[in-house]
C-alpha cells in the first residue's frame, strides 16, 4: 500500500517536471508565489523596469519574480551596464519563450570560452553589425568571420588583442 | 451483548443478597457508594465520551485516524509545497543570473539569436 502510494507520487512529480522544454517545470510554477502588480511595485522599482510597464501585469509570476530580482541588482550596475539593461529590456520581454531559451543557451555557450576569443566573437560582431544588411550576407557567405577582423576597409574594427587572431 | 448479560446478572444476584447483607457491612457500602459518587462526577466527562464512541462508534476508535490521515495529507501538501517553492527557487534566481549578465553584455540578445550566425562568429574564432 505505502510503496504504490511512493510510487503513485514519484510518478506524479515526474509528470510535473516533465514539461516542454521552453516552459518552465510546472513544479516551478506551483512553487512560486503570487508576485506585485505593477501599483503595488516600489517607485525604484517602477522607475528600473519602466520599459516593462505595459506588459508587467501580463507576465507570469516567474518572470515577474526574475524581474524583481534583477531590478534588486540594477543600482549596484555600473551606468553603461544600466543604460544597456533599459535599451535591451523591452526588445527581450518581447521574444518568445523559446528565443529566449535559445539566446540563453548560446549565451552560456559564449561564457565558457577563453576570454580571447569571446573577445574576437565581440569584435566580430561589432565589424558585422556595423554593416549595412546586404553586405552582411555577403561578408557570410564569402568565407570566415576572421575576415572582418582584417577588413579595415569595411569597418573600423580595434585591433585584435588576442595573439591567436590573425594579423 | 454479552457485557450486558452479563451486568444484568450481577445486579440480580447483588439484589437476591441484599438481604443477607448485615447492617455494619450496609453502612460501609452506603459510605464506600458516597464516595465513589462524589469521585464519579469528576471523570463524568470522559465517561460521557468514551460511552457515546462506544454507542455510535465514529469520534472515538475511528474518528482519531481520520484525524491522523488528514495531518499526515496537509504534512505531505506542505511538504511538496517547500519543495516547489525551492524548486521555484533556485530556477527564478539561475534565469535572473543569466539575464542580468546577457542584457549587460558587451555583446548584444541579437547576436546569440541567429544560431547560423552566432556559430560562424564561433567556429571561425575557434579555428584560428
Amino acid at each position: 500500500m505505502a510503496t504504490r502510494r511512493l510510487a503513485g507520487g514519484l510518478i506524479f512529480t515526474l509528470a510535473l517536471n516533465m514539461a516542454v522544454a521552453a516552459e518552465p517545470p510546472a513544479t516551478v510554477i506551483l512553487g512560486t508565489p503570487p508576485q506585485p502588480s505593477w501599483a503595488q511595485l516600489t517607485p525604484q522599482q517602477r522607475q528600473t523596469l519602466a520599459p516593462l510597464a505595459k506588459d508587467w501585469d501580463a507576465l507570469e509570476n516567474i518572470r515577474r519574480k526574475k524581474w524583481l530580482g534583477i531590478a534588486a541588482r540594477y543600482p549596484n550596475m555600473k551606468l553603461d551596464d544600466q543604460l544597456r539593461m533599459q535599451k535591451r529590456m523591452r526588445e527581450w520581454a518581447a521574444l518568445s519563450p523559446s528565443e529566449r531559451d535559445k539566446v540563453r543557451d548560446s549565451y552560456k555557450d559564449f561564457q565558457q570560452l577563453p576570454a580571447d576569443q569571446k573577445q574576437a566573437v565581440r569584435q566580430k560582431w561589432e565589424a558585422y553589425s556595423s554593416l549595412p544588411p546586404d553586405e552582411r550576407q555577403q561578408v557570410r557567405e564569402s568565407g570566415k568571420s576572421s575576415r572582418l577582423l582584417n577588413s579595415g576597409k569595411q569597418s573600423p574594427v580595434s585591433p585584435p588583442v588576442s595573439s591567436g587572431t590573425p594579423q | 451483548m454479552n457485557e450486558e448479560r452479563y451486568g444484568y446478572r450481577v445486579r440480580q444476584a447483588l439484589n437476591h443478597g441484599l438481604k443477607d447483607v448485615p447492617p455494619a457491612a450496609a453502612r460501609r457500602l452506603e459510605a464506600a457508594r458516597h464516595l465513589a459518587l462524589s469521585r464519579q462526577k469528576q471523570t463524568v466527562p470522559e465517561l460521557v465520551v468514551a460511552g457515546t464512541g462506544m454507542r455510535s462508534g465514529t469520534s472515538g476508535p475511528q474518528g482519531t485516524p481520520y484525524l491522523k490521515q488528514a495531518l499526515a495529507a496537509l504534512a505531505l501538501l506542505v511538504g511538496m509545497w517547500i519543495s516547489f517553492y525551492w524548486h521555484s527557487a533556485q530556477y527564478v534566481s539561475e534565469l535572473e543570473e543569466v539575464d542580468s549578465a546577457l542584457l549587460t553584455d558587451d555583446l548584444p540578445p541579437d547576436a546569440f539569436l541567429d544560431n547560423d550566425i552566432f556559430k560562424w562568429l564561433l567556429d571561425d574564432s575557434l579555428e584560428d
